[in-house]
């Protein structure tokens, strides 16, 4: 009788998994085949894969416009982690080793910064940043986006920070080594997968973000989501979802790396506290 | 030894102060003032009266706290439930897992896009809700805001789901083994451990969610741009529209400032109350 029972719960679980993955992957599922859809297709039938495959689209994202937008997306990623993952190594080490007055103040102004609403910036931004001749620029872009990727990465930073014991620095010390030694040859080595998970985060978070790249740039430096938002919201022709849908399944792919890369650390980044 | 390592922190101080510091200086500047005029004038509080006085604020502002409150409602049982069921260390199991936080790491826009793809006329959705005999369409108001909740419930309840397991795995094995053999019910193992035992997880998931929720944007851009007319407009698009479309610059940063204080004393508050009033270092 109770073995029954078990086995029948096993099998509910087992309906239970495969209906989740269902609901979770079957809305990514039919974007990517709308990407594959003719437009006629789009606009007339509802259908569940589609009749006539038409690589046009996925041909079409990687050439002109759209690959420009690409590769802008792929340079403002790598030079936000190239610029923010040293500035909050060292942010972090000093709100994490050095008590200073004021400190616990500074700490909760940074992490305001993660929590306010990039909406409210959006005025005083497009003011600075064009009269700085910044406006549709790369450089502008990293610029900005340091309000959010700075204090986020310092968070993540400072708690792998904290779980290395502080009697490290103090046995370098001793041993004469200099901090930038003591950095280079014991700490950086030693929180190398923290640092990883870091930059996947800044790349993360610099890949998704859509107002201010929609807002600061023009042609030149228009990023993926800038376009999507653009190709979503042009009217007059009609919007090409077919289009749209491509675009949206490459935006996908580096999430989908990410996942089976750092998902140890996924919880990390989200709320970076020891207790949790 | 003098300790003259806090300056480190000077880079990203620089940097940030001339990133978040400076642009609310120039905020709170144009609030006092009409700032795109011909003849550019001082409007002493004008500014802040307004935005008190106009009903699409209040109406966004309204729209904004019921779509947190369902947001928080139906992502944290739902979240709290996955959980409890997904425990297990089995690779199927771990691969769910996987599958269900996916969502989380795509672009907003993206997650925009792929739900207006299935809301359409011609969409899954309304196709699968006839099967049941509703009419399904994006384009009234109370069905367009519930699509929003549908979404970021698509989106973020991996949020959840992730923090708490992670909390779960905190709580210690002998707890449930001791109940085990008190003979309690699973309700009363619910109830008295797992529940106490996940209270700070849950707080602070509560806290993000309430937070990323409150600023929701991408998604509102996508899926509807705050249409039908301006029943789905959420505050930041409300900002956006008024700021950078009809250049009411003065009173969007009345707005904005309104918009950043309440934000900051929510979060304020709240971590307050996660952290028992220590604040976020812990030392």
């Amino acid at each position: 009788m109770r073995k029954k029972r078990t086995r029948v719960r096993k099998i509910l679980k087992i309906v239970f998994y495969i209906f989740l993955i269902f609901v979770f992957l079957f809305p990514v599922y039919f974007m990517g085949i709308t990407g594959l859809k003719t437009r006629s297709e789009i606009e007339t039938q509802t259908t569940l894969y589609p009749h006539v495959v038409n690589l046009k689209n996925f041909q079409q994202i990687f050439r002109g416009v759209w690959l420009s937008t690409i590769v802008n997306s792929f340079t403002v990623c790598l030079l936000s982690i190239a610029l923010c993952l040293p500035l909050s190594f060292f942010a972090a080490y000093v709100f994490s080793r050095v008590e200073f007055r004021g400190d616990i103040h500074l700490y909760f102004w940074l992490i305001t910064n993660r929590m306010a609403p990039p909406a409210c910036f959006v005025l005083p931004f497009f003011a600075i940043y064009t009269n700085l001749g910044l406006f549709d620029t790369i450089w502008g872009l990293l610029l900005s986006y340091t309000l959010f990727n700075l204090p986020l990465s310092i968070w993540i930073t400072y708690s792998f920070m904290e779980a290395i014991p502080k009697e490290l620095d103090e046995a370098a010390f001793l041993d004469g080594h200099s901090i930038w030694a003591y950095f280079g040859k014991v700490l950086i080595p030693v929180m190398a997968p923290g640092l990883i998970t870091v930059a996947g985060f800044i790349w993360m978070f610099t890949w998704t973000e859509m107002l201010f790249a929609s807002i600061l740039t023009a042609v030149e430096a228009k990023t993926l989501p800038a376009q999507l938002t653009l190709t979503v919201m042009r009217l007059g022709y009609g919007v090409d979802w077919g289009m749209a849908a491509a675009g949206g399944m490459v935006s996908v792919v580096p999430a989908l790396i990410l996942v089976f890369t750092i998902r140890k650390y996924l919880a990390r980044g989200f709320v970076p506290l020891r207790r949790v | 030894m003098a300790d003259r390592r806090y300056f480190l922190i000077l880079p990203a101080l620089i940097v940030l102060g001339f990133n978040a510091f400076f642009p609310i200086l120039i905020v709170l500047n144009y609030s006092f003032q009409k700032p795109f005029a011909v003849v550019p004038k001082f409007m002493e509080f004008g500014n802040y009266i307004d935005v008190l006085h106009y009903p699409a604020w209040w109406s966004a502002l309204r729209r904004n706290l019921s779509f947190t409150c369902a947001a928080l409602a139906i992502q944290l049982p739902l979240g709290l439930l996955l959980a409890l069921i997904i425990r297990e260390k089995t690779k199927f199991a771990t691969f769910v897992s996987a599958v269900i936080v996916l969502p989380s790491l795509i672009p907003f826009v993206s997650v925009g896009i792929v739900w207006r793809l299935l809301a359409m006329t011609r969409g899954p959705i309304p196709l699968f809700l006839k099967w049941f005999g509703v009419n399904y369409s994006l384009m009234t108001p109370d069905t367009a805001f519930w699509t929003h909740v549908a979404m970021d419930t698509w989106h973020w309840v991996s949020l959840v789901f992730l923090l708490l397991s992670a909390g779960l795995v905190t709580i210690p094995d002998v707890y449930y083994t001791a109940a085990k053999v008190d003979g309690s019910t699973r309700w009363q193992t619910f109830r008295y451990i797992t529940l106490p035992g996940l209270r700070p997880t849950l707080i602070l998931v509560a806290l993000l969610r309430i937070i990323d929720s409150f600023k929701i944007y991408d998604e509102n851009v996508i899926l509807t741009y705050g249409g039908p007319g301006r029943s789905t407009e959420f505050l930041s698009l409300f900002l956006v529209k008024k700021g950078l479309l009809e250049w009411a610059g003065g009173f969007a940063a009345a707005a904005s400032l309104i918009y950043l204080f309440q934000v900051i004393v929510i979060c304020f508050l709240l971590i307050m109350i996660v952290t028992k009033g220590k604040g976020l270092l812990e030392r």
